[in-house]
């Protein structure tokens, strides 16, 4: 992966808000707005980093280290339960996500209390029903974008289940997984991580709590040789918050380095956050261009028509004969619209479909398997396979619903490709290149950093505005109905221990009959209720996305519609003035096309730097 | 006739109904077993401390610690006249093999045994400790090397349909993680002292460190220790849940004298200089400004980890301990250990027999159930003696009613619960046992017998009990009847 050219990016990010501004002073705010926002994402793209790994690991510990700041409960006994976002903002705030009587409500609340919500004894088994608890911090470190998860670890008693974090992962720009220095990876662990890096491959592994072991660099090494093994290694950086808690405590750079934080700092850096960046500042420059196209064509326009009103004329005509064509392509009757809304109409049904029939093999397997269940381990083994099998199918649901929404949106860029693609906006000579106004992908479409899922609309998911935007969708869209069935530990399939016993006699027999007769129905309830609520939630983020897709094409539009409005309404003002007035404006406008003459320029020079 | 000796006439009968058959061999062994120590089972997940724990149970460094997973093998360690060392392969030969201590711990070497033919080595150790149960060293759970994981299941008989081997086991945790509970359950679920959690306890060991070290891990820790014990998940697996600081107490238990100087001379450090080293391993071990060597900073952060430093050197500095003595006594009360060895001696210890002959009973049945391929009659005969010898004994029953009382499937109001916990105390007297002090007179503790076996009568004979409940019931009245009977028969015997 290429390192990005830091400075270069910065560069592009600059001028592409100078554009904003020169927009904005061009009576442009609506390309203003967009640009500006743009160009604040190309510095601090939301960059989605989840800290991962079985219960009392110090995962809490390390969040805090990192940010600087004990916002996350830690305790020698309680364990997080509720996935936690640590974003930055300008004060310490709060905020709780939750169902109340099946509404979601946010709640802002005091940072001095989050651990009534968080751990497992102020919230035992998320009785206050609990989405997602969001913390904001001013720290320098989240200052660039990056939003820190704390994830309710696995393994425990009372702790969520690793199902729950596998569903959200695919949402996830990187993982930080967890283990601390007392041994080395368990078998669970390696399993968990398997199945996380198959969700997000971009992972690093913090071994925790150096300070407490001697032997940490044996275990380090011992790790590195797991971890190398399959499908490629992981960066293995070991840390102690302890020390860096201390460190800042006594202002001692030496301790610091010793706590290892600021070499995984750099590394979060170069692995997650860059490469973000990389992508969102493409994105930046692809809307930059073509906001200058739109912004040359109205002065360009009116200086034509101020040199020779005959040329204004013609470009009056010009401009509203474009008008006229966009105009058709506004209003509900449009022939975009109606694309969008059998598309996502195909999209539902594929979706709907898909994940029935996932969930009925899940379930007729597990059927299949109740019957050959003998000892204690292989129930509850059975009941988390239904449960991560379950997480996956949610889990790839949603993300076929990503798929299939970025497919709408090229499907309409394509249609609108043929519908305006001969309008030329005058003046300025090209065609339209309407690729420029709606960036969908990222400028880098080659971009492996994803691994299996290279390819999907999930690279520009994650990479573009959407890590933070996609996580908050999974919050709120992962009914809490599912994510607490979900997290429930593990699935009850029925008291599977008392007939693993040696004897087995012949009333047992009969209990054995009934047991697994109940393990059926319990399985098949637990089948029915997540797709009771997923199915809900499917179309509800359906009709979510078709009206963002259709807002923001109409946004498109009538910015393209104000251009050649703005393009009439300058040319006609020009034919009316008078010689003094001509050659005030004249100037005026000649330094404006100049200034945009010379954006354009700093922004190729940037674009050619970046890449 | 007691319950041992009862077993033992069983044991004689099916000795004369396999005789002269390979199945004598197997007799002997179930009659062997009756009679020896407690088998106790130290088990728990990979570098949970086991090995220590064990060495601090037996006083010396006899099994070997490292930071990597170390015990491979499933190792018993008994007492016996000499010192020595064999391997019992899984085809049941038995082999001495040689061995030397490194520091102390045990290095075995296998010669030309593959380790995969290895069923158990078993290390006979003159020692005292060692006297009333045979302690066994087993290989982590849940390790990554699924061979380690493998022999432990293997031993301890999970999913294969034989009675465990070991009457008792010590389960270690750092937490309860979901896998500990379900091998706990599994555990139960195969052992012969039917399926009950009065023949396991939990230790939340390397208590130290889930405390990070800090001066008051173990107070942290003990809090802990008591909401897994308040936990209904964990009642139903385990009696008690107690934390031992596991290299603490193998530590305080074979401090030498040099340790003391050593320790005595870090405690003189400037005060700057020990802040920075006891705030990490590395601090410690790798600083330049001190006056001990880095080999010697090294093998005492092996010994004490950097609680026990940081507890020592401020016991030391406090004046309270000077000698190895003093220090050894101090890292002992600290680590917990104690509580342990309370634990076996009043558990463990009074139950061992009633365990041993419940597990002989059971294999006993086993041997019935393989006598039926070739013998029908005499496994008919042999299966209807267990079944007699089962059935009568009251310990048995008492057993069972405290599984069903203790795992929860039956709960008991308040002063039910309170009549069950004082009944079945170990080692209670006979007026102790009714609720009343061992100096009550004979004619109180007989009504309060007769007054107690009618009100769990009547409990019994409640129609909504379900079989479980009124099985306790039933016991509870039969513990009362046992008391009656006791004191009126010792009235008889003293004579009129």
């Amino acid at each position: 992966m290429p390192v990005t050219n830091t400075s270069a990016a910065a560069d592009l990010a600059r001028v592409t808000a100078a554009i904003a501004d020169a927009a904005v002073t061009l009576g442009r705010s609506d390309l203003g707005a967009r640009l500006s926002a743009a160009s604040s994402r190309a510095t601090r793209p939301a960059t989605v980093v989840c800290v991962v790994g079985e219960f009392k690991q110090g995962k809490s510990s390390l969040v805090n280290a990192l940010i600087g700041d004990a916002l996350c409960p830690v305790d020698d006994d309680l364990a997080t339960s509720v996935i936690t976002l640590v974003y930055h903002g300008p004060e310490i705030s709060a905020q709780v996500r939750r169902r109340r009587a099946g509404e979601l409500v946010v709640e802002s609340i005091d940072p001095a209390t989050i651990a009534d919500w968080v751990t497992e004894s102020g919230n035992p088994a998320n009785e206050k029903a609990v989405e997602r608890v969001d913390i904001a911090t001013p720290s320098e470190l989240l200052a660039h974008g990056l939003v820190l998860v704390d994830t309710p670890g696995m393994g425990g008693l009372g702790a969520g289940h690793a199902a729950a974090t596998l569903a959200f992962l695919p949402f996830a720009d990187g993982l930080i997984f967890v283990s601390d220095a007392s041994s080395e990876l368990s078998e669970p662990e390696i399993t968990f991580l398997t199945q996380a890096r198959e969700a997000c491959p971009n992972v690093m592994m913090a071994l925790t709590r150096t300070d407490l072991y001697g032997h940490w660099r044996e275990i380090e090494a011992r790790n590195r040789r797991y971890l190398g093994e399959g499908n490629g290694a992981a960066t293995i950086l070991p840390v102690s918050s302890a020390l860096r808690v201390a460190a800042e405590q006594r202002g001692d750079i030496d301790l610091d380095a010793q706590s290892g934080i600021p070499e995984l700092l750099a590394e979060l850096d170069r692995q997650i956050v860059a490469p973000a960046k990389r992508i969102a500042v493409g994105r930046a420059a692809i809307e930059a261009v073509g906001s200058l196209d739109q912004l040359d064509s109205s002065v360009a326009a009116e200086l034509a028509a101020l040199d020779d009103p005959a040329r204004g004329a013609a470009i009056v005509a010009e401009a509203s004969a474009a008008q006229q064509r966009i105009e058709h392509l506004r209003g509900p009757g449009s022939r975009w619209t109606t694309v969008v809304g059998d598309r996502i109409a195909d999209l539902s049904n594929d979706v709907n479909f898909q994940f029935r029939d996932a969930m009925r093999h899940i379930v007729r397997s597990v059927e299949e398997q109740i019957e050959q269940l003998k000892t204690a381990e292989q129930w509850d083994e059975l009941g988390r396979r239904l449960q991560t099998g379950v997480a996956t199918t949610v889990a790839d649901a949603f993300t076929r619903i990503e798929t299939g929404a970025t497919g709408i949106r090229d499907a309409v860029l394509d249609l609108l490709a043929d519908d305006i693609g001969e309008i030329r906006l005058p003046s300025v000579g090209s065609p339209l290149d309407v690729t420029t106004l709606w960036s969908s992908k990222p400028i880098e479409i080659n971009s492996t950093r994803h691994g299996k899922v290279a390819g999907t609309a999930l690279t520009g998911l994650r990479g573009a505005q959407s890590g933070i935007m996609m996580f908050g969708m999974m919050g709120q869209f992962m009914p809490a109905g599912v994510a607490v069935l979900l997290a429930s530990n593990p699935v009850t399939l029925g008291l599977g221990a008392v007939f693993g016993g040696y004897q087995l006699m012949e009333g047992q027999k009969r209990k054995v009959a009934q047991r697994r007769q109940q393990a059926r129905v319990n399985a098949r309830q637990f089948s029915d209720d997540v797709q009771f609520e997923v199915s809900n939630t499917i179309g509800e983020l359906l009709r979510t996305i078709q009206r963002a897709i259709r807002d923001e094409f109409a946004d498109r539009i009538a910015e393209l519609h104000r251009t050649c409005a703005d393009t009439i309404r300058a040319a006609n003002e020009a034919i009316t003035l008078d010689a003094a007035g001509r050659a005030r404006r004249s100037g005026e406008l000649q330094a404006s096309l100049q200034q945009l003459a010379q954006h354009r320029a700093n922004l190729s020079v940037a674009i050619e730097a970046f890449q | 006739m007691n319950v041992v000796d009862q077993v033992l006439a069983l044991c004689d009968v099916a000795g004369e109904l396999v005789e002269g058959t390979a199945r004598a061999d197997e007799v002997e062994r179930i009659r062997a077993r009756l009679q020896g120590p407690l088998r106790v089972a130290i088990a728990g997940r990979v570098k949970a401390g086991k090995s220590t724990l064990l060495n601090a149970l037996v006083g010396e460094r006899i099994a070997a610690t490292d930071a990597g997973e170390c015990t491979t093998l499933v190792t018993w360690f008994q007492d016996g006249p000499t010192y020595d060392v064999r391997a019992v392969t899984k085809s049941g030969a038995s082999q001495t093999l040689a061995f030397r201590r490194v520091d102390g711990a045990l290095s075995i070497d296998l010669g030309s045994i593959d380790p995969q033919s290895i069923a158990r080595l078993v290390v006979t150790w003159p020692s005292s400790a060692l006297r009333d149960i045979t302690l066994i060293d087993t290989p982590g759970l849940a390790s990554i090397n699924d061979d380690n994981s493998l022999r432990t299941r293997e031993f301890l008989a999970i999913g294969d349909d034989r009675p465990s081997d070991a009457d008792a086991v010590i389960y270690l945790m750092r937490h309860l993680h979901r896998r500990d509970a379900e091998f706990l359950g599994a555990f139960l679920d195969r052992t012969v002292a039917a399926s009950s959690p009065i023949n396991a306890v939990a230790v939340l060991s390397r208590a130290d460190e889930i405390g990070a070290c800090r001066s008051d891990a173990m107070t942290s820790a003990r809090r802990i220790a008591d909401r897994y014990q308040n936990d209904a998940t964990v009642q139903s697996l385990c009696t008690n849940v107690i934390p031992v600081a596991g290299l603490v107490a193998e530590t305080g238990l074979t401090l030498r004298e040099q340790e003391a100087a050593a320790l005595r001379l870090l405690a003189t450090t400037p005060d700057e200089v020990l802040d920075r080293m006891l705030l990490s391993a590395d601090g410690f071990c790798e600083t330049m400004s001190s006056d001990l060597t880095v080999e010697l900073r090294r093998d005492l952060f092996d010994r004490l980890g950097l609680f026990g430093l940081r507890l020592l050197v401020r016991e030391i500095q406090d004046g309270r301990s000077t000698t190895a003595a003093e220090m050894s006594a101090y890292l002992v009360a600290v680590s917990g250990l104690t509580d342990i060895r309370a634990l076996i001696a009043e558990r463990f210890l009074p139950r061992a027999r009633v365990l041993q002959s419940r597990a002989a009973l059971a294999a006993l049945r086993g041997l019935a159930r393989s006598l039926g391929v070739e013998d029908v009659a005499a496994a008919l005969r042999l299966e209807a003696e267990v079944e007699r010898v089962e059935s009568s004994v009251l310990e048995f029953s008492q057993l069972r009613l405290q599984h069903l009382v203790l795992s929860g499937i039956v709960a008991l109001s308040t002063d039910q619960r309170v009549d069950v916990d004082t009944m079945l105390r170990p080692g209670a007297s006979v007026g102790e046992r009714v609720g009343l002090t061992t100096n009550t007179a004979a004619a109180s503790i007989t009504a309060a017998a007769l007054e107690a076996i009618d009100r769990w009568r009547t409990f019994a004979a409640e129609p909504l009990n379900d079989s479980a409940r009124a099985e306790v019931c039933e016991v509870m009245a039969r513990c009362y009847e046992a008391v009656y009977a006791e004191i009126t028969g010792a009235q008889r015997r003293a004579g009129p």
